[in-house]
């Protein structure tokens, strides 16, 4: 009994609370002015669109923020991984799956690229990942030469297009990169070190932790989980091109921070970085429904950012307080130890 | 331009710039070697021409850097000043008054940012991040998504005309890189820059505030990028919701090779007008030479990756020394 | 516990006035009271009888008080000329005129006597330079009384000579002039007063023509050390750690040392003098250019700290907050920091023995908290460093390297401290313990070796090291 008290009182303070309240109430606004919004065929068409691609850049994003870097790259390795697909195939004539292993191979090292540029050259996030996300795109629109590749077998769309026992094929592909990710940051030793990286890297090397190591794989594993975003939407549109999640990273660090991450990283968690992912879905979805335009869509995510930092910084000041209380509590424990 | 004559410095500095300028050289004489047109007085002035917009928006970009924050919104401030532009270019007929709009609604939109980064204390990439959607968004909205075309010829005349030879955006735009850089050498506004950018909290207890310089780089910055919208709209004659994504990207580009540091404190204009310049002058040679203009994106990032690349190590090997 | 206690000192125009006292005395808290850093939960400030609150640093300096810090507040990369004239008029008015600019910071250099290019780049100075420009700028900002905190710590003697020269050249302009420091002789030397403080309070203030170095050390010490009982050590024990040649340009000049196992090895010496990065090169975290270390003879690999942890090695580094602590991570995983691999149970971390663990160090250290997910921003500084002592206890290790393993620590966690360093030296540890707390480091180890300028010079064993012979060795100069 006593855990349970404990793990609601650690929920309340916990920073995803506020986002997943927000969540709810746009789901139930939506539903209740769009009749259409709790249809099941708009839940797979909010699932498909606008939050499967969004929520594997969503999910790249927030491993690198938390280590205290950033990746602009992420929406490019996505499309680039697309345009490997879909080229190995149409033009390679490659098995599909092959090509969609290969794809995920040119993610992986493209997200190593981005960590070698970090950790060994020392090229910092912002800059390096800049240079990397012209060189994707470029790439892709090099192999390309700006037309759509495309044209895959029934079996492939499906993964893009098909559902498995209800959601779509892809949500459940998010959902099986979502759990492990939240398992390998929330219970092994690399994801321990990844907080502890993004919390003080000094005293995580002087710790003991191999942080160049650790750098290289987390922007590799962001470029890997990015690489699955672009295979899946060569599925869903069964075509790629090069300028696949166009602005995307932006959508996704804009999600991290309204799921709790901090930019300075070393806090917050993946699974909050995904509730903003869907909050920025469920926005979209439910504006388009309601006839409004796209970019009345990105005007409120800009409103709903500039929000969550001030709130954000709101239970920064509570903490402060609180913390100070604790610091009390804890002296009077230690006089009256002494005393 | 940096601290007056020192040993040290002058060399680091010197050294950077006179490489970028040797390399813009090296490829005039290059491809003029193949291609004799290219080094001609007619495509420079065009390769100049197209290099406008990311050569004045990069001067506002590099002093908000050296004041140790950042824009990532000048690209949306970009399109927005180019819509207010060409909406009073279109409906009032006014040329000067259409380009005061555009710099002054630039100047605006750049204060938002300012307050929201000075005052609500958001740090400047999630400030312009937000803001990025926003402005895009709203005037977007406000203009129900229309293009803007066929505009009149008095507008047009400022981003069309030439004075001997040279294009007027192309004067403007060298007329931006003098004045921010003599602005940041002598005036107190500039060395302010510099060293809050170097060492915020000394210059916060010499008694300056240090939020009103900060957020006067934002406002220029967008000023700027209304500069740069108002004679793309100028020149083109039509502005469409989406023009100028990944601007920024470039922007930053520059700056970064033109030897800004990330973290403020240091940077030159001469650096990162040569980047600019440089960078538009190597995409141009590709397409001359004949290289697939859809591979120029990929050669640009290299390019921006080498050369950030040997500076950091190049600085982590002068550190060493020191 | 304060970290001052009813202190009163008065600093006349004219006059330069010496404040010395062993870290902890409460020298910090009283300069950064006095440069509006901080306020006194009770007591006035007066400038020339008048009182004053100030709200902050800035009010302060705008009010004629002008701090020295150690630590260096330039802007690196710009010229001296700005850092003097940094908040001035003329370099953030509208136009600046560079040619009065530079005349005006040669002009205060001038008056100081020293020669610094107005024109470079205060990167490219000697620290002494660099000095030299933060004290015109205070000089230009028309301060009534300036406190230089620690000035001639990195500086070498010569350099150190001219800027106590310019100290007096500052009293005789009629300012206000407080030194902080750790160099007696240097106090003795220069100063008119010299204020004592010890453990929060003013032990007194004199004349410094009534005063001298031996005078200073025992107001200082004044307390009885700690009784703990030394044991008995086994000359022949094995040799835990063992360093030869460490040598890294500019910072260590050929060291040696050797630890036994149950041996509490002492290093003291002033800022500057390589200790630190000793320590660190033993860890593996500073690469060296030179030297052999090993570790119950078996030798490391120099610059790996995976190496030397998996040797046994262990590094409690001081400034807890930047260096060791995650201050986003509760105690639990502060604890558990440097041993998760050991915690693993089929590929995951197994709550139930990362728990247990960190309840068992928090009982065994007595470290006060509210649960082990209590936020360790929120301990106490004494509890914290116990938390990164744990840390590397779980390790176990057979070397122990602490630096200032008591700094800003209270009186009762300290002791506990002490208890523990000296149980796991009785198990076999070998510890190298570094500290600028000399009562410390003389009532801990068996024995203490002195460092200054990269090398060692000096060694006491137990008995012989008395704190003057000590603080002598370690500034360089003979006491007679």
């Amino acid at each position: 009994m006593a855990t349970l008290t404990d793990g609601l009182k650690r929920a309340i303070k916990v920073r995803e609370v506020p986002a997943f309240l927000v969540l709810v109430v746009l789901i139930v606004v939506f539903g209740a002015v769009e009749s259409s919004f709790l249809s099941s065929s708009n839940w797979a068409d909010l699932g498909r669109v606008y939050l499967a691609e969004i929520g594997f850049l969503t999910i790249a994003a927030a491993i690198v923020i938390l280590t205290g870097g950033i990746d602009l790259s992420i929406a490019a390795i996505l499309a680039l991984t697309s345009v490997t697909v879909g080229m190995l195939f149409v033009d390679l004539s490659l098995n599909i799956w092959l090509a969609v292993l290969v794809g995920l191979v040119v993610a992986t090292v493209a997200g190593l690229l981005n960590g070698v540029l970090v950790a060994y050259v020392g090229v910092t996030p912002i800059v390096a990942t800049l240079g990397t996300l012209i060189l994707f795109r470029g790439l892709a629109l090099g192999l390309t030469g700006g037309r759509n590749v495309g044209g895959f077998p029934e079996g492939f769309q499906s993964v893009g297009q098909g559902t498995f026992l209800g959601p779509p094929t892809q949500i459940w592909i998010l959902g099986v990169v979502l759990v492990g990710t939240i398992v390998i940051l929330g219970r092994t030793v690399w994801g321990r070190w990844v907080y502890a990286l993004g919390g003080n890297a000094e005293a995580s090397r002087l710790a003991g932790i191999p942080v160049r190591r650790l750098t290289m794989l987390v922007y590799a594993a962001a470029g890997s989980v990015s690489g699955v975003g672009g295979v899946v939407a060569a599925a869903r549109f069964n075509t790629s091109r090069a300028d696949f999640a166009s602005g995307g990273e932006f959508i996704a660090i804009t999600a991290a921070i309204i799921g709790g991450v901090s930019i300075a990283g070393g806090r917050g968690a993946v699974y909050g970085a995904m509730i903003g992912a869907c909050i920025i879905a469920v926005l979209r979805n439910g504006l388009t429904l309601g006839g409004y335009s796209g970019f009345m869509q990105i005007i409120l995510i800009g409103v709903i950012l500039i929000a969550g930092v001030l709130i954000d910084r709101l239970m920064v000041k509570r903490r402060e307080r609180r913390e100070v209380a604790q610091q009390l509590e804890a002296m009077e424990a230690t006089t009256s130890n002494n005393g | 331009m940096m601290a007056g004559p020192g040993s040290k410095i002058k060399d680091t500095v010197v050294r950077r710039e006179t490489l970028l300028a040797l390399l813009l050289v090296l490829t005039f004489v290059l491809v003029g070697l193949q291609y004799p047109r290219f080094a001609g007085f007619s495509n420079i002035t065009n390769l100049l021409w197209d290099t406008v917009p990311v050569g004045i928006i990069s001067v506002g970009m590099a002093l908000v850097i050296i004041g140790g924050g950042i824009d990532i919104s000048v690209g949306a401030i970009f399109v927005a000043s180019a819509i207010m532009a060409g909406l009073v270019a279109r409906d009032i007929g006014n040329p000067v008054l259409a380009a005061l709009t555009g710099i002054i609604g630039g100047a605006v939109l750049g204060s938002i940012n300012g307050g929201l980064i000075t005052k609500f204390k958001i740090p400047p990439i999630v400030a312009t991040l937000a803001t990025m959607s926003l402005f895009r968004g709203v005037m977007t909205e406000l203009t129900k998504s229309q293009i803007i075309d066929h505009l009149q010829g008095s507008f047009m005349a400022i981003g069309r005309s030439k004075s001997l030879g040279v294009p007027t955006p192309v004067w403007v735009m060298f007329a931006v890189f003098i004045i921010a850089a003599l602005a940041l050498r002598f005036t107190g506004f500039g060395r302010v820059i510099y060293s809050v950018g170097g060492n915020e909290r000394a210059v916060r207890l010499s008694g300056i505030k240090v939020e009103r310089y900060q957020a006067l780089t934002y406002v220029i910055s967008g000023a700027l990028a209304g500069i740069a919208g108002s004679l793309a709209v100028a020149r083109t004659g039509t502005v469409t919701p989406v023009a100028g994504t990944g601007l920024e990207l470039l922007v930053i580009g520059a700056v970064v090779v033109g030897g800004t540091s990330i973290f403020g404190g240091q940077g030159t204009i001469l650096g990162v007008a040569l980047a600019a310049i440089l960078l538009q002058t190597i995409r141009s040679a590709l397409v001359v030479v004949g290289i697939d203009a859809a591979w120029q994106e990929a050669i640009v990032g290299v390019i921006i990756i080498t050369a950030v690349s040997i500076f950091v190590i190049g600085q982590r090997r002068r550190e060493r020394m020191v | 516990m304060r970290a001052l206690d009813n202190v009163s000192i008065e600093l006349a125009a004219g006059e330069i006035h010496g404040i010395v006292g062993e870290n902890g005395a409460g020298k910090s808290t009283l300069v950064e009271i006095i440069g509006g850093a901080i306020h006194p939960d009770r007591g006035t400030i007066e400038l020339t009888g008048v009182p004053f609150t100030f709200s902050g640093p800035s009010d302060a300096r705008a009010r004629g008080i002008a701090v020295v810090h150690q630590e260096f507040h330039s802007l690196l990369h710009l010229s001296a000329t700005e850092n003097v004239l940094l908040g001035s008029r003329i370099t953030s008015g509208a136009i600046v005129n560079w040619p009065r600019a530079h005349a005006e910071a040669e002009s205060v250099f001038r008056e100081l006597g020293v020669e610094v290019d107005v024109r470079a780049p205060m990167r490219s100075l000697k620290p002494a330079q660099r000095k030299f420009t933060e004290i015109a700028n205070a000089l230009y900002g028309a301060a009534s009384v300036i406190l230089l905190d620690e000035p001639t710590a990195a500086l070498d003697p010569d350099d150190s000579d001219r800027l106590l020269r310019v100290m007096r050249l500052l009293a005789e302009r009629g300012l206000a002039v407080g030194f902080v420091s750790h160099r007696l002789e240097e106090v003795i030397r220069i100063t008119d007063q010299v204020t004592v403080l010890r453990d929060g309070h003013k032990v007194g203030t004199w004349p410094t023509r009534d005063a001298s170095v031996s005078i200073l050390i025992k107001h200082m010490v004044g307390r009885e050390l700690e009784k703990i009982e030394p044991q008995t050590k086994d000359p022949n024990a094995a040799v835990a750690l063992d360093v030869s040649g460490a040598t890294l340009k500019g910072v260590l000049d050929d060291v040696s040392l050797q630890v036994r196992s149950g041996e509490v090895v002492g290093i003291c010496g002033l800022l500057g003098s390589g200790r630190s990065e000793l320590a660190r090169a033993i860890f593996g975290a500073l690469p060296i250019d030179a030297g052999r270390i090993s570790v119950f003879g078996s030798d490391l690999p120099l610059g790996s700290t995976s190496h030397a942890m998996a040797a046994g090695v262990a590094f409690v580094p001081p400034n807890r907050k930047e260096d060791g602590l995650i201050g986003t991570m509760d105690v639990q995983k502060n604890v558990t920091l440097a041993v998760l691999r050991r915690l693993r149970r089929r590929l995951l971390v197994d709550r139930k023995k990362e728990q247990a663990m960190s309840l068992e160090f928090v009982k065994r250290l007595r470290v006060v908290t509210t649960g082990i997910d209590q936020p360790i921003e929120t301990l106490s500084g004494g509890n914290q460093q116990k938390v990164l002592i744990a840390r590397w206890l779980a390790t176990e290790p057979r070397v122990l390297i602490v630096d200032e393993p008591t700094q800003g620590v209270d009186v009762g966690a300290k002791f506990e401290i002490h208890q523990l360093i000296n149980e796991l030296a009785e198990g076999g540890m070998g510890v190298l313990l570094i500290s600028s707390d000399l009562p410390e480091l003389l009532t801990m180890s068996d024995r203490v070796l002195v460092m200054r300028s990269g090398r060692l010079s000096g060694e006491f064993c137990r008995g012989e090291a008395t704190q003057e012979a000590v603080i002598s060795a370690a500034a360089g100069h003979c006491l007679t």
